[in-house]
């Protein structure tokens, strides 16, 4: 991320929304709106002292909120920029902070500021988020219930328990972790998309836990391991040397002794058909891979389709999964679909190439299938202007509608709802159509057409 | 359910995850759901199987949890009727299958059922209106006096919900030759009998004029509800449950409780009014109307709710009186003085084995008494 923001070519607009995107590919124009740290981004050096004086504690969101952070804090040891920044929300304005900054670079004052681009290509890369499963198996009730990426800050060096693996419940070590598989995901209730990557994150935790202490108990249930992809099913069966027992059923319930904390699994062992009791004292759920919060406001800012999975749609799912159906936007990593750390590193590169084409040859390729006015039958209703869902229509200073070739994405809607019939498409024109149409009413094209359904059984 | 659903398009999207398995009641001692879908898969014979007549119907294994939401206990119902239809009876009946004898006798077009034999005068019906109250075996039950030993009274909880029907200002159609609604022949894979019933009904309810009908007991609410349109395509009556009704009553404010009733109680959850219909909320908002009533929740209640152990007179056993065992210590540990529930059935188990003599009896269940909704209610209206 440091290399990123030390690049001479790159600008890296952190803690900043964008607002507005207008025009076309190679003419965008998008509004940027930096929220206010209520710190001189110059100044600031991320000394980190206003953080020790600061009296007011907050849930610390990188770690999942497991632990605290301070009411002016740095998100991460390594955020990039490396400054502080007030959480307002929390702040009691008791200005100790300003007392302790050396620098002068605490400014309650800052406001919003907005900042327009103008810019050639953009690239979407929102990632993901990890599906919250409340109310599944006791998740948000019992203590000892929690997610992959929780427990992945609990075993992080940096993490609330600086790395030693201890239960939230008592802070004693774990003896026997169960990890479930599939939460929130493969399940036509919630997200019916596999996420493809929890069964490795569960077999790497698996066995990381391992390394924490190998008398640790560990017993992973899944439905299916779906270790595709390169060295994953090597990696898979080297996880089996470390004793994880893997138990193919998917957990009944989860019941929680409200003394120990410890909670009492049962589950069907599929492949033996017992129902086993399972007593562990802490559970981690593979919980899906879900499009982030923002996904959905960022989709209509740049008029994107959504997939019926809530991830942004690419303008193929197979050949075509970086572009989307506006020329100049692309995607990468995770907003499209869920991903492991290998796809997104490719996709991410196969984006900026995508991305810096056009740039560099100053050339856009598209198809012709665009909707064309003629002139002298438009009535200047400004109904198609109205109706265009991608503002490509506009009038121009006679009153006839002009139709922008590069943002016009051939839907057909401006055409279908012109009173004058003055809008067609290019190879959906009524006469192209009507051929159409009268080739295959033509006897001998039907009788055939049926006779072969005929014979294919339908 | 499309009543043309075979058993393989219920449960097609299957993956074999074994969730349903731990949490059948049943899943120690029979097949699991899991198993017995698979075998249905595989193309496997499951008609000569005991396992498929021992399910409880319950549905606590697929609802609402199943990750294909599959509905184990629709799957059931065809594979019996299938296994029917290919003359496989492997079951065993309860009550020498007096009840479903009185059932397909009452099938018979010439035997009229006559309800009305001995309603009170107080309860005041109509012969004909736009709201029906569907009776049920309720009086049956009580005229044969068959479970009279263990102090029921079901012959109160239809003219009860007439009184309170008719404090709220609605004089329902009770229809004197009203047959059963063929819930238990449905549930053991007679169809046929199910549909001359079925028939029966709805032309009897059609010429009384009814738009309506309200149930008191949480099998007839499910059977006309689902059932009925499935097997009679003109069945188009609107089905509502007394607590329901009860429910927007109070919402309306047309509906008040006046007197006092301290009674410390709590709910089960019949599964076919439950998990079933979904219904949860409505029979503890009219409870939680009445002043002085406190309402504890069982450790596990609503979609969690525990079977009572039988359904449609099926296999009555040690392992079902193991789970109404554990169901009334529930009930009981909640510290409750009435296990209040919305269905008959449910209530005569419990009062089963609470009426236990013996030596083996389990335990002491002295001290909670079992009652239905209609007759709570009843009791906190004063009547």
């Amino acid at each position: 991320m440091l290399e990123v923001d030390r690049h001479p070519n790159v600008e890296v607009m952190s803690y900043s929304e964008v607002k507005s995107v207008s025009g076309v590919i190679g003419d965008f124009t998008v509004m940027v709106e930096h929220k206010p740290r209520y710190i001189d981004d110059v100044k600031c050096n991320g000394c980190g002292n206003c953080s020790t004086v600061c009296p007011v504690y907050a849930p610390n969101e990188f770690d999942c909120n497991i632990g605290p952070r301070k009411a002016i804090y740095k998100p991460f040891a390594q955020a990039v920029p490396n400054i502080v920044t007030i959480d307002m929300d929390h702040c009691i304005k008791c200005r100790l902070c300003v007392k302790a900054c050396e620098l002068e670079a605490i400014n309650f004052d800052q406001r919003p500021k907005v900042t327009e681009l103008h810019i050639g290509t953009i690239i979407v890369a929102t990632g993901f988020e990890e599906y919250k499963p409340y109310g599944i198996y006791g998740y948000g009730e019992y203590e000892n219930v929690i997610t992959q990426n929780e427990f992945e800050r609990l075993l992080a060096p940096n993490g609330p328990t600086l790395g030693h693996l201890r239960r939230i419940s008592d802070d004693k070590a774990p003896k026997h972790i169960a990890v479930l598989q599939c939460v929130g995901s493969r399940d036509r209730t919630k997200n019916l998309h596999c996420s493809g990557y929890c069964c490795m994150v569960g077999i790497k935790n698996a066995k990381l836990a391992k390394l924490h202490d190998p008398d640790t108990e560990i017993t992973v249930c899944y439905m299916d391991i779906r270790a595709a992809g390169k060295d994953l099913e090597e990696y898979y069966t080297r996880s089996r040397k470390h004793k994880i027992k893997y138990l193919r059923g998917n957990v009944s319930e989860v019941a929680e002794d409200p003394e120990t904390k410890n909670l009492i699994l049962t589950v069907e062992d599929t492949l033996s058909n017992q129902i086993k009791t399972i007593e562990a004292d802490l559970v981690i759920l593979s919980a899906a891979m879900v499009p982030g919060e923002g996904t959905v406001d960022i989709a209509n800012l740049l008029k994107l389709e959504r997939s019926p999975d809530g991830f942004i749609k690419e303008f193929h799912s197979r050949l075509s999964p970086i572009d989307t159906k506006v020329p100049g936007i692309y995607l990468a990593g995770a907003c499209q679909g869920p991903k492991s750390v290998a796809e997104t590193v490719a996709s991410a590169k196969g984006a900026a190439a995508a991305a810096s084409g056009p740039l560099i040859t100053r050339k856009y390729e598209m198809e012709l299938i665009k909707a064309i006015v003629d002139d002298e039958r438009c009535s200047s209703c400004t109904l198609c202007v109205l109706s265009c869902p991608y503002d490509a229509i506009t009038m121009d200073e006679s009153g006839i509608a002009k139709v922008n070739e590069v943002g016009c994405r051939g839907c057909g809607t401006c055409s279908s709802v012109c009173l004058s019939s003055a809008i067609t498409l290019r190879y959906y024109r009524d006469g192209q159509l009507e051929a159409y149409i009268d080739a295959l009413l033509a006897q001998d094209v039907v009788t055939e057409k049926v006779a072969a359904e005929e014979e294919a059984g339908g | 359910m499309q009543k043309s659903m075979t058993a393989e398009d219920i449960v097609d999207y299957c993956y074999q995850c074994g969730k349903c398995s731990g949490k059948c009641p049943l899943g120690h001692v029979m097949k699991s759901p899991r198993v017995l879908i698979q075998e249905i898969l595989l193309g496997e014979d499951v008609a000569n199987s005991k396992d498929i007549w021992r399910c409880l119907t319950c549905n606590e294994c697929t609802v609402p949890e199943c990750p294909m939401s599959i509905n184990f206990a629709e799957f059931i119902r065809t594979v019996r009727t299938n296994a029917v239809r290919e003359g496989y009876l492997n079951f065993r009946e309860t009550h020498h299958e007096i009840f479903k004898t009185a059932t397909r006798l009452m099938a018979n077009p010439d035997i009229k059922p006559n309800k009305l034999l001995n309603w009170p005068e107080d309860a005041k019906i109509s012969k004909e209106g736009e709201t029906a109250l569907f009776v049920g075996c309720l009086e049956f039950f009580d005229n044969v006096s068959y479970f009279d030993d263990m102090g029921t009274n079901y012959g109160s909880i239809s003219p009860d919900a007439v009184r309170i029907l008719n404090e709220l200002g609605e004089i329902p159609v009770v229809l004197e030759d009203e047959k059963c609604c063929g819930h238990d022949v449905l549930w053991s894979g007679d169809e046929e009998t199910f549909q001359k019933l079925a028939e029966y009904n709805t032309v009897a309810f059609k010429k009384a004029n009814v738009k309506r009908i309200v149930t008191t007991c949480a099998e007839c609410y499910r059977t006309l509800a689902i059932d009925y349109p499935n097997y009679v395509p003109d069945f188009d009556f609107e089905i509502i449950h007394l607590s329901e009704f009860l429910a927007k009553k109070i919402d309306e404010g047309q509906l008040e409780f006046p007197r006092h009733f301290n009674r410390v109680v709590t709910y089960h959850d019949p599964c076919r009014l439950g998990r079933h219909m979904g219904v949860y909320d409505a029979p503890r908002k009219v409870m939680e109307n009445i002043p002085g009533l406190t309402l504890q929740e069982m450790k596990k209640s609503k979609e969690k709710a525990l079977c009572c152990g039988v359904s449609s007179w099926l296999n009555c056993d040690d392992y079902a009186k193991a789970i109404r065992v554990d169901r009334l210590t529930d009930a009981q540990n909640t510290g409750a003085q009435i296990l209040v529930n919305t269905c008959p059935k449910c209530e005569m188990h419990f009062n089963c084995l609470k009426c236990e003599k013996g030596e083996d009896k389990p335990l002491d269940f002295t001290k909670i008494e079992v009652m239905d909704f209609v007759t709570l209610v009843a009791k906190a209206l004063g009547f």
